[in-house]
Formats: structure tokens, sequence, C-alpha cells
């Protein structure tokens, strides 16, 4: 009776955990065992990263947030880079330094393309494992359960036809939807959009040397790939005062803090260039180029791009790394885009700029 | 390494245990076993954080020395006694609360002492309560046997090592003289069952009542039945997530071929405060009332004095759960609860009063664990302020179906079914965990119903192991 009992409960458990993984390990949504097709991904990035890094050949890396997701693998390919883009939107610094490991550790990729976002270095951001699965970047004895027993990855291995018949080239870019939210009004009228938000308390010292500290182990332990870092161009208007409030503080200094510990890195590491293209004046002052502070439109993806493998790209290092910025600011006077200049203007902001930016 | 982790389930366990019945079976004594099943009681502790190893170690080595000095009988027993109660809260102490002194100091002070950054290991409050009543026990009893491998077996054992159940030394050494004969058929069906029921309650039903709890205490609305709605799932939550965890601590005991004591017998279904103490976390309330209340004078000095001891109980066992004025609310409001429920108790109450005992005791534990689960004070106050209806509720929100839908099932099974422990001892009559038999459960039944209930409950813990590995798109509006 109790061996009858045991039998059962052992096959009530394992028979579901081994049909679940099974089916999913057949299907593998997100290409993390085996590379299945060519022209059909999830939008899902920080899932399907790291089946791309894992599974498909490239020898160049494009790492980034959103800024960086409309890089196509094709600009570069006058250059002959066999480019892969593993860009993941609102990526904060742990999650690209976790998706560099993982290039890293394939021993695939010469030469890497780093997006360097103040933003993402200075928010120190958590993430859930259901949002950000660093199981798949750091693969253990665990992942093949935490990847592979899920109910929701179940659902996806039954729709197949839910991911998105894109070629690799496309794969997140979101240019096309966003086509018509760029211009200097959309962008004001975004401004304008967020005066009325809160303020996010944030007194706390960013963790940014923590993160630079691990950047240069990875970039000074991997001599032979070269690591092409970009400070990507947010507009002029970015480079206004910092809120007056004790407890927020100036997200200025943590820009200024940020550029300067890069370029420092950069200085100590001959296999680092540091592109400055924050404080490139013909970029970040022509507002039209934009659809939000930080946005830039698909000209100026295409322009970085060349000007990245012809080796034109401005170059940034530690005698000019704030200077540029600073004096820039200076000329640009952003004030005159703060929000009780632009309340003056227009009492009542539109809500154009909310359209056509879901998942950006 | 948490029972519901895939490398506990998959990994740890199976090889352990295969290990530990191939030395039950084959083991010329006890010893072996007892050898094996520490050693990898200490690697399932150093796998969470190796440098919390020697901690441990140390607090054993310590201890056990202490218990040898207290067992001699001589004259330094009771300082001995003295310093190792000291020892032990004096590491709790810093571990659990140095930051949470120095945070209150500041405020209180005005002054700007930095905090010590104290990382807490995990399962200390459990090991250190358990070690106090160990040196308790040997100083009233010094024949108490203890074998320095035993003792490490007792403080280190893996299923009650990091959430409890608190056990006593004299509740489980006694066992490893046994456990060569017990039966390993019926301890490994009765312990699958009991484990796959605890897994099931915490990842099917816990986790899922959990992201309730969390998304209102997150932000908490000024919603009447909204605030109801987040509370009581935080209610059933912190009952299915303990609960179930204590399942699995029995479950995987009796694996072993262990029984260790029982934590929760159907707390909800109380009818007054003083019977939920008896119903919920049993072994805490124990410790609480074998080494806190009677040496504090428990209900011999009047009632004044009994009320004061009653509250000093509580609010210490209120900040053992942690170091936050939330927990000492918390502990502070249950000592208030007792107080009075002792003095109704003295008073000839109306019938329809008495009846009353059960909804009113449900209420006010449901209302005491804002304080437990909110974001600070203010939020406190807030959402009680909305549980009365004292707040204004025009912020109120349409109703979420899904929730009110597991809420009604969560408070059928805990107001109305039978516990894990009557539905163990119903199937498996050998089991005989201390609880009162469910009138729901009663007769003989058929055969076939143990293997279908196991297998029932094999499966609902693998769905709820899938059901909680989720994935989410990822929405940013932003960057």
């Amino acid at each position: 009776m109790h061996t009858q009992t045991i039998t059962a409960a052992l096959l009530g458990f394992l028979l579901p955990v081994i049909g679940i993984m099974g089916f999913n390990a057949w299907q593998d949504p997100f290409q993390y065992y085996r590379k299945i097709e060519e022209s059909r991904f999830s939008e899902n990035a920080r899932w399907q990263n790291p089946g791309l890094i894992r599974n498909f050949d490239y020898d160049s890396v494009l790492i980034g947030t959103s800024r960086f997701e409309n890089f196509k693998p094709s600009m570069f390919q006058p250059a002959n880079w066999n480019v892969l883009k593993v860009t993941a939107s609102g990526s904060m610094a742990n999650e690209q330094l976790h998706t560099l490991e993982l290039v890293l550790n394939q021993g695939k990729a010469d030469r890497i393309v780093l997006e360097m976002s103040h933003v993402s270095y200075t928010l120190p951001l958590e993430r859930k494992p259901s949002e950000f699965p660093d199981f798949l970047y750091q693969s253990t004895l665990e992942t093949p359960f935490q990847y592979l027993l899920s109910y929701d990855l179940l659902l996806q291995s039954f729709t197949p036809s839910k991911r998105e018949q894109i070629p690799l080239d496309e794969l997140y870019v979101w240019w096309t939807q966003a086509n018509d939210a760029f211009g200097k009004a959309n962008l004001l009228s975004h401004i304008a959009s967020q005066c009325d938000k809160p303020i996010e308390s944030r007194a706390e010292k960013p963790p940014i040397q923590a993160y630079l500290h691990r950047l240069e182990r990875l970039i000074s332990t991997h001599p032979q790939v070269k690591f092409i870092t970009v400070f990507t161009p947010l507009s002029a208007i970015e480079l206004g005062e910092g809120p007056e409030h004790d407890e927020v503080r100036d997200p200025i200094a943590d820009r200024l803090d940020f550029r300067a510990q890069t370029a420092a890195v950069a200085s100590r590491n001959p296999n680092m260039i540091l592109y400055d293209y924050a404080a490139r004046e013909e970029i970040v002052t022509d507002l039209d180029r934009y659809k939000d502070t930080g946005h830039f439109d698909m000209a100026t993806t295409e322009l970085i791009a060349m000007e990245i493998i012809t080796q034109t790209a401005p170059l940034a290092d530690l005698n000019n790394v704030n200077s540029r910025l600073l004096k820039l600011r200076e000329e640009f006077d952003p004030a005159r885009f703060s929000c009780a200049q632009l309340s003056k203007k227009s009492p009542h902001p539109t809500a154009q700029s909310e359209i056509g930016l879901v998942g950006i | 390494m948490l029972f519901s982790s895939p490398v506990f389930i998959f990994y740890f366990l199976p090889v352990v245990l295969a290990l530990a019945l191939a030395l039950r079976t084959y083991g010329r004594s006890a010893t072996p076993f007892v050898c094996l099943v520490s050693i990898a009681s200490l690697s399932f502790y150093a796998y969470s954080n190796p440098a919390w190893l020697p901690l441990i170690l140390g607090s054993i080595l310590v201890n056990y020395f202490l218990g040898a000095v207290i067992a001699s009988a001589t004259r330094i027993a009771r300082p001995s006694l003295v310093i190792g109660i000291c020892f032990n809260l004096g590491l709790l102490g810093y571990f659990k609360y140095a930051d949470f002194l120095i945070v209150t100091a500041n405020s209180m002070l005005g002054i700007d002492q930095a905090t010590l950054n104290v990382i807490l290991p995990i399962g200390i409050s459990f090991y250190t309560f358990q070690q106090i009543a160990y040196l308790v026990d040997v100083y009233h009893q010094p024949e108490l046997k203890r074998r320095f491998i035993d003792y490490v077996f007792f403080v280190s054992f893996f299923p009650q090592l990091i959430a409890g159940p608190i056990v006593h030394h004299s509740e489980l050494i006694p066992q490893l003289a046994t456990v060569k004969q017990r039966d390993i058929a019926s301890d490994l069906s009765t312990g699958l069952c009991l484990f796959f029921m605890g897994l099931a309650k915490k990842v099917l039903i816990a986790d899922t009542l959990g992201q309730y709890a969390s998304a209102y205490f997150g932000a908490p609305t000024a919603g009447f039945t909204q605030a109801w709605l987040g509370v009581s799932a935080y209610s059933l939550q912190i009952y299915f997530d303990f609960s179930g965890y204590s399942d699995m601590a029995l479950g995987l005991g009796m694996m072993f071929g262990l029984k260790l004591p029982v934590n929760f017998d159907s707390p909800y279904q109380a009818k007054s405060i003083i019977d939920f103490w008896r119903r919920w976390h049993i072994t805490l309330s124990r410790f609480l009332k074998d080494y806190l209340y009677i040496p504090l004078g428990g209900n011999r000095r009047g009632d004044v004095r009994r009320f004061a001891n009653l509250l000093i109980t509580m609010l210490l066992g209120g900040l053992w759960h942690g170091a936050g004025w939330g927990f000492i609310l918390w502990g502070g409001l249950h000592g208030l609860y007792l107080c009075l429920n002792h003095w109704l108790a003295t008073l000839s109450l109306p019938q329809w009063l008495r009846a009353a005992g059960w909804p009113l005791t449900l209420i006010a534990v449901v209302f005491a664990w804002v304080p437990f689960r909110a974001d600070g004070l203010i939020d406190t106050v807030f959402i009680w302020k909305v549980l009365l209806g004292m707040a204004d509720t025009s912020s109120a929100v349409p109703l979420d179906l899904n929730l009110v839908g597991y809420l009604l099932v969560g408070w059928l099974l805990v107001c109305f079914a039978p516990n894990s422990q009557q539905i163990i001892n119903y199937l498996f009559p050998q089991a005989q965990y201390p609880t009162q038999p469910s009138k729901l459960l009663s007769g003989e039944f058929p055969n076939r119903v143990r293997p279908l209930f196991a297998a029932t409950m094999g499966c609902a813990a693998a769905v709820g192991l899938a059901m909680n590995n989720r994935i989410a798109e990822f929405l940013y509006f932003q960057f």
C-alpha cells in the first residue's frame, strides 16, 4: 500500500514536470538551447537575447537600451561586421553587464559596441526574475528548471505563430512605429506632459563606480576584444538644471560624474574607445531629431553607425569629456525649456507625445 | 536554498534522501545516518551564503561547550547558563537588531551614526532560540543525553533549520535511537504527501495571493473594498506560506524518519485570541511561554503583573519576527488582545457574545496583520482608517473577480476544511500528529484514496512550480 502511495506521489509530481519541460525543450520558444528559426522572433528581448548570444553567429555585438534598438546589423555590413544586436529597452547597467558577460563567455565576439547611458548606470533598479531572467545569462544547475518548467513558456510553446515574423535585421527596431512622433513640437509636448508627474525621490548616491568597476574588469580581462563605447546623443534640453529639491540628487551632477569615470576607464584600457555623441552640438541641439529628450531619429542612428565603422566618430577623453558638454549647456540655455517656461507658452499641453510610444 | 527551489527539489533532496535511506537500511547504527544528514544540513545552510557557515558552527560549538559545563551541575552551571543566553541574544541582537537600533537612535536623538549594513544570516532567529531552549533544558535536566554529533544534528537538521518549527532537544534526539527500526515505506509515503501538500500550498496558493497582497500594500488605495481584499489576501498568503513551509518541514522530517512538532492547527478557526495562539506558530508560542512568560512570573503574581507579562512577551515576540516598528506594533496589538481576552474570560458573557468569538477573533487577527505587512507606520494607520471606513473611499476601483474567487476558496479552506495534519492522520493513522480529528474526516476510506490523494498533491505541486516561473513582457514608456 505504501509503495503504491509513494509511486503515485512521485508519478503525480514527475509526469507533469517531465511533460511541461519536455514540450518546452522541444519548442524552445526563445531558442535558448538551439537555433530553430532564422526569421521568427519574440519581442521579449530580455528572454530572447541569451539564446541569440549562445546560438547565432556573429563577430560583433551591440548592447544597449531602446536608444540602440534602431541600429540594424546591416548598417555595419560595409565594414564586413557580422553584428548581433542584443539590446533591451529600459535596460539597467546590471542587465547590460549580464549580457556582456554572456557574450564574452561565448568567445565569438571580436568587438562590442556598448551604449553608455548615464540613466542605466545611475538608477539601481532591480528587476524581478520574470522581467529579467538572470538564470539565462548565468547558467546554473537550476536554469533548465527555471526556464523550462514554466506555464507561461508552455503557452508560448503552444502558440509559435504568435511570435513575430521578423528578419533578424529588423528585430527590436521601433522606428517604423514611432515615425510620426519625432520633431520639436512633439518633443516639447512630451516634456510638458511630464511636468505634472511627481519627481522620484533619489537621495542615495548612485552605484556608478561599482558598475563601472565590473565593466572595467571585463574589458581588461578580454584584451583581444575591442570595446566601442558610445555616449548617445540626448537632446540638449536634458542639460537643464536638476530639480531644486533637497531629497533628489541633481541628475546633471550624476551625469558628469558618470562621464568622467567612464573616460577614466577608457584611458586605462587600450582596447576601449569612447565616442561622445552627447556633446555633438549639431545633433543634440537640433530638436527635430527627437521624439522625447532621449530618443533620436533614424537619420541620427544611421549617422552614428556610419561614423563608428569609418572611425570618424567624436572621441571623448579625460580632457574633454565634460568641458564640451558644459560649454554646450551654457550656449544652449536649456532653461528655456523648463516646465515653468513651457507652461507660460502653453497652459494646456497636448498629449500628442503619448501616441505611438508603446514599448519604447 | 528554499524548499520550493529547483536546486532543493531536483538535486539536494533526491541525493541526500537516497543516501540517508541507504544508511538507514544498511548502516550498523544510526551514527552514519546522523553524520550524513548533519553534513548535508550544513551544506544546505552554506549554499545560501558560505560566509554564514562559520557563524552557525561557532554558535553550535559555544553552546555545546556551555551545555556541557551546565550539565556538570557545579557552581558555575548557573553563570554559564547566563553567559549562554547572553551569547545567543548578543549574536541575534547584533545580526538582527544593530542597524535597527542605530536608525532608531538617529531619528530619536537627531544624530547621524552610520549603519553597520549587517546582513541577517538566514535561520539565525530559529537556531538561536532552539539553542537557548537547549541550555535552559540542560540546566533543569543535567542528565539530558548529548553526543556532539547528535547536537550538531539537532541544531542543523535542514528541514527545521531556516523556518522552524523550533524543536526541543528532547523531541528530536531520542528519535535517533529508533530511526533504523522505523518502517521506511510508511515514512516515505507520509512524508511525500505532506511535503507535496505543503509545496502546493506555498507555490499554488500563497504565491498567487502574494501578488495581489504586494500590489495592494505597495500602493494602498482609499477604497474600502480594495483594502479588505488586499488585507485578506495577505492574511491568507501568510497562513498558506508559513503553514505550507511547516508542512514541507514536517514532511521532510518524516521522509528522514523523524517526526517534527506541529506548527499550525487551523489557526483561523480559533474561537478566541488565546485559542489562536495555541494554533498559530505553535512552537514559537510554546517557546515564548516556557522561556519568557513563565520566567517573568506568568500569571502567578496577580492580574496586573500577568497582563504586563503578556504584553512584554508579545512585544518581544513581535520584535523576534523582524527589526521594525511594524512587528513591534503587531506584537503589542496581540498582547492587548490577549489581555482583553483573559479579562473577558473572567466575566460571565451572554451566549451570543461567546458565539461571536470566532468571527471577532478572525477580524482582530486580520486587522493586526496590517502593521506586519505595511511599508511603515504611516501606511499602517492609513490602511486601518480605510478598513474602518474612516478614509475617503472615492477612489474605489472595479472589483478584481479573480481575486474575489481566490479569496473565497482560500477562506473556505482555512475556515472549514481539515488541516494538513488532520488529513495525514486520517490517511496515515500511524502518523498520529497531535491535532483534533476533523469532523469532515471520519470512518473508513477506500484504500485507493491514498494513492489518488498522493498523486493529486504531487501534481498540484508540479503545476504550482510551473505557474510560479513567470515570463513578464517588459513594457517601457520613457527610455
